[in-house]
C-alpha cells in the first residue's frame, strides 16, 4: 500500500491547521468549512502517480518538505527588489500580495465605481454566508486535492467584481512568497458581470531564493458577453513550488482568453478547468513553458463544452533544456448536448538536451457528432530547414537557433491582447534563452 | 583563360545511402547567366542546395571552388558571406522571425564578415521600401514572419526582394519561376534583371524556359541522372522545350 507515505505528507499541514486554525477569519461557519475540507483531503490523500494528471509530478518533493502555515498577514517584504521584478504595464492598477494577503501599502489605490476589489479577509468576515456560498466543496477528482488543501487553509486572496458592461484598467496582480518554508493558499473570486470586458495578469514570485510553496486557487465566473483575457505568469525562484488551479465558468456569448506562462521553479504546475456553460462561448488556452536545469513545469487542462455553439482552442508550446521538464496534459470533452461545438489543439515541444524531456497528452472526447475538431502533436529538435534557410542567408548557427527557439515561444505570446505585457515577457524569455545577445538585433 | 567564378567539378553526392549527382561538371565565368534543366527528380535541387550548404548530403567525391576558394570546405554562412545566395524553391515560413529583421541582421552578418560598416535602421528602412517597390509588394511584408502565411508567389517575390537587397556575386534561383503568374513571372524577371552585372553570375535552376523568355541566358545545361548531359547556348532551351528531355538522355547515353 502507497497510501501510509502519501499521509505522512500530509501531516505537516494537520499540524498546522491545529495551530492556526482558530484565528482564521470568517467565524464558526467557515472553520467547520476549513475543518470539512481538511478531513476530505485526509481520506483521499495525496495524489499518486497512479493519478494520471499526477504521473510525471515528482511528488516526494513536496512531501518530504515541511511547510510552514501561512503567516495571519503580510510580512513585510523588501520593496525596492519587489519593484525590480515586478511586470511593468502602463495604467494598469497593481495589487500586492504578500502570502496571499493583499499589502495596501505596496499597492496602488483600489480602483473605482466598474471595479470592486475586496481582500478575502475582509470579505471572510463581513459576508461569510455569501462567500462560502460562491465557493462550493471540491470534487473528488485528484486535480481538485490541492483545492482542498487550499480550503482548508482558506484566508487571504481577494474578491473581483467587474461591473456590467464596464471595462476597467488592466488589473495586475503580483503574488510574492515570502520566509523560507512559508506556505501561502491565495484565492481569487473574479466575477465579470453582463458584457464587462477586463484584463487581469496574476504573477507568482518568490522573494529572494527561497524555498515557498504558493498553493493558489483562482475562480473565473463570466456572465453573457462578458470577455477576460486572464494571463497567469509563473515566476518563483529556482527552489520555488507554485501549484495554481483556475477553475472557470463561461456564460453565454462569452470569452476567456487565457495565457498561461510557466518560466521557472523546482514544481510550477498550472492547471485549468473550465467549463463552457453557455451557448456561444469561447475559450483560447495558451500555456508555454521554458524548463531550464531541473526545473519541472506543467500545464493541465480540462475544457469541457456543455453547450452549444461553443468554441474552444489551445496552444501549447513547450521548451527544455539542461534537465528541466515539462508536461503537458490537456483534455477537451465535447458533451452530447453540445452540438455545433468547434475546437482545436495543437502541442509542439522543443528539447535542447539530450536529458531534457517534455511529456505531452493532447486528448479530445467527443460524445457529439456536431462538432468540428482537430488536434496534433510534436515533439522534436529545431526544425533543419528553418535552420538551414537562417544559415543559408548568413546568420550564424548560435544565432539562428536561438533565434528559432525564441520564435518558437513567441507563437505564443503574439496571441496576448496586452502589447506592453508582451514585450516584457518576451524579453523575460529572452533574458532566459542561452545566447540572449545575439538576437537582440531581431526584437 | 581566366578562372571561372563558379567551377563544379566531378561532384559526386549521395543521400540515405543513394547517389544523386554523379560526377557534375560544370563552370559559369564572371557576369554569365546560365540555365540548369533537366526533368524532375534529376538533381537540380539537390545541387543547388549542395553549393549553398545543406549539410545533409554526403559528399562522394569532387570539388566545387568559388572565386578560387574551396566551397565545400565552408559552411553555409560563410558561402553567404562569401557572396553566395540561393533562391529556395520551396521558402519555409518561420513565424516568429521578422520578415525584414531578418533580411538586415543578413545584410549586417554579411558586412560584418567582409569588414564593411553596418547599416543602421533608418538607411535599411529606406533600401528595403526602394526594393519593395521594385517587387511590387505592399508595406505589410515589413511586418510579417519570414514567409509566413505568405502565398506561393509571394514567397518568390520576398526570395526576389532578399537577392536585391543582400547583392550576391552568385545567385542560384532554384525554380524562382515554377508557381508564378505571367505577371509575377515578369516582375521577379525584371528583379533578376537589374542585378545584371560584369562581376555578377547567376545560375538559373528551371524545368521550363519560360523563364529563359525574359532573362537570356549566356548557357543552357542539361542535368539528367545526375550529371550534365548536355551544355549548349539558348537554342537549346528552345530544342528541349518542343523535343523533350527523352531526347537528351537517348543522346547522352549513345554517347
Amino acid at each position: 500500500m502507497s497510501a501510509a507515505p502519501a499521509l505522512d505528507g500530509l501531516q505537516a499541514y494537520v499540524a498546522a491547521h491545529e495551530r492556526i486554525a482558530a484565528k482564521l477569519p470568517g467565524g464558526g461557519a467557515w472553520h467547520a468549512v476549513r475543518r470539512e475540507a481538511l478531513e476530505r483531503l485526509l481520506q483521499l490523500g495525496w495524489p499518486t502517480a497512479r493519478d494520471e494528471s499526477w504521473k510525471y509530478v515528482p511528488l516526494r518533493l513536496l512531501e518530504k518538505r515541511v511547510f510552514d502555515a501561512p503567516a495571519p498577514a503580510a510580512l513585510p517584504v523588501d520593496a525596492t527588489a519587489l519593484a525590480r521584478g515586478a511586470l511593468k504595464l502602463a495604467g494598469a492598477h497593481q495589487l500586492v500580495f504578500v502570502n496571499g494577503h493583499f499589502a495596501a501599502s505596496l499597492s496602488s489605490a483600489l480602483p473605482g465605481s466598474d471595479i470592486e476589489v475586496t481582500p478575502l479577509e475582509l470579505a471572510l468576515e463581513r459576508e461569510p454566508e455569501r462567500i462560502r456560498a460562491r465557493m462550493p466543496l471540491p470534487g473528488d477528482a485528484a486535480d481538485q486535492r490541492l483545492t482542498l488543501l487550499n480550503l482548508a487553509f482558506l484566508a487571504a486572496g481577494a474578491e473581483i467584481r467587474i461591473n456590467a458592461g464596464a471595462s476597467p484598467a488592466p488589473l495586475y496582480l503580483l503574488f510574492v512568497s515570502s520566509g523560507e518554508h512559508r506556505a501561502s493558499h491565495p484565492r481569487l473570486l473574479i466575477d465579470l458581470q453582463t458584457g464587462a470586458r477586463a484584463s487581469i495578469i496574476e504573477h507568482f514570485v518568490t522573494e529572494g531564493d527561497a524555498e515557498t510553496f504558493a498553493n493558489s486557487v483562482t475562480d473565473i465566473r463570466l456572465g453573457t458577453g462578458a470577455h477576460l483575457e486572464h494571463v497567469v505568469v509563473t515566476e518563483p525562484s529556482a527552489r520555488g513550488f507554485v501549484l495554481g488551479s483556475i477553475e472557470a465558468q463561461l456564460g453565454a456569448d462569452s470569452r476567456l482568453l487565457l495565457h498561461r506562462v510557466l518560466l521557472s521553479g523546482l514544481l510550477s504546475r498550472s492547471s485549468l478547468r473550465a467549463s463552457l456553460e453557455g451557448r456561444g462561448a469561447s475559450i483560447d488556452a495558451n500555456a508555454l513553458l521554458l524548463a531550464d536545469g531541473r526545473e519541472h513545469l506543467e500545464a493541465h487542462s480540462v475544457i469541457c463544452h456543455r453547450a452549444t455553439d461553443a468554441k474552444s482552442a489551445e496552444r501549447f508550446r513547450g521548451v527544455a533544456g539542461g534537465r528541466g521538464r515539462g508536461v503537458f496534459n490537456g483534455r477537451i470533452v465535447v458533451e452530447a448536448g453540445a452540438a455545433r461545438s468547434e475546437s482545436q489543439q495543437s502541442s509542439r515541444s522543443l528539447l535542447l538536451s539530450e536529458q531534457a524531456e517534455i511529456d505531452s497528452r493532447p486528448q479530445l472526447e467527443i460524445l457529439n457528432n456536431d462538432v468540428k475538431c482537430s488536434h496534433g502533436s510534436t515533439t522534436g529538435q529545431l526544425d533543419p530547414a528553418m535552420l538551414f534557410y537562417l544559415l543559408s542567408r548568413g546568420i550564424d548557427p548560435e544565432t539562428a537557433r536561438a533565434l528559432l527557439i525564441y520564435a518558437f515561444l513567441d507563437d505564443v505570446l503574439v496571441r496576448l491582447e496586452l502589447k506592453d505585457l508582451r514585450q516584457q515577457l518576451e524579453r523575460r524569455i529572452t533574458n532566459a534563452l542561452p545566447n540572449k545577445q545575439r538576437i537582440e538585433e531581431f526584437l | 583563360m581566366t578562372e571561372p567564378l563558379l567551377r563544379i567539378s566531378d561532384l559526386t553526392v549521395a543521400a540515405g545511402g543513394k547517389t544523386i549527382l554523379n560526377g557534375v561538371n560544370l563552370e559559369l565565368p564572371a557576369g554569365e547567366v546560365h540555365a540548369l534543366m533537366g526533368p524532375n527528380g534529376s538533381g537540380k535541387s539537390t545541387l543547388a542546395q549542395v553549393i549553398a550548404g545543406r549539410s545533409d548530403y554526403t559528399i562522394v567525391r569532387g570539388a566545387v571552388t568559388f572565386a578560387g576558394r574551396d566551397l565545400l570546405a565552408m559552411p553555409a554562412e560563410e558561402r553567404a558571406h562569401a557572396g553566395l545566395f540561393l533562391g529556395f524553391q520551396y521558402p519555409v515560413e518561420i513565424p516568429g522571425v521578422n520578415n525584414v529583421y531578418l533580411l538586415k541582421a543578413a545584410l549586417n552578418a554579411q558586412r560584418r564578415a567582409r569588414g564593411e560598416p553596418e547599416v543602421d535602421a533608418f538607411e535599411f528602412l529606406g533600401l528595403v521600401r526602394e526594393k519593395m517597390k521594385l517587387m511590387h509588394m505592399d508595406e505589410s511584408f515589413l511586418n510579417r514572419g519570414v514567409n509566413e502565411g505568405f502565398s506561393g508567389g509571394e514567397k518568390k517575390r520576398n526570395e526576389i526582394l532578399q537577392l536585391l537587397v543582400l547583392e550576391p556575386t552568385l545567385a542560384i534561383l532554384d525554380e524562382t519561376d515554377s508557381g508564378l503568374d505571367i505577371d509575377a513571372l515578369k516582375v521577379v524577371a525584371e528583379g533578376i534583371t537589374t542585378l545584371r552585372r560584369p562581376d555578377r553570375s547567376f545560375l538559373l535552376v528551371t524545368h521550363y524556359q519560360r523563364l529563359l523568355n525574359y532573362i537570356e541566358p549566356d548557357r543552357v545545361h542539361v542535368l539528367a541522372d545526375g550529371r550534365v548531359v548536355k551544355s549548349g547556348d539558348r537554342t537549346l532551351a528552345l530544342e528541349l522545350e518542343q523535343r523533350g528531355y527523352e531526347w537528351v538522355r537517348a543522346q547522352a547515353k549513345v554517347a
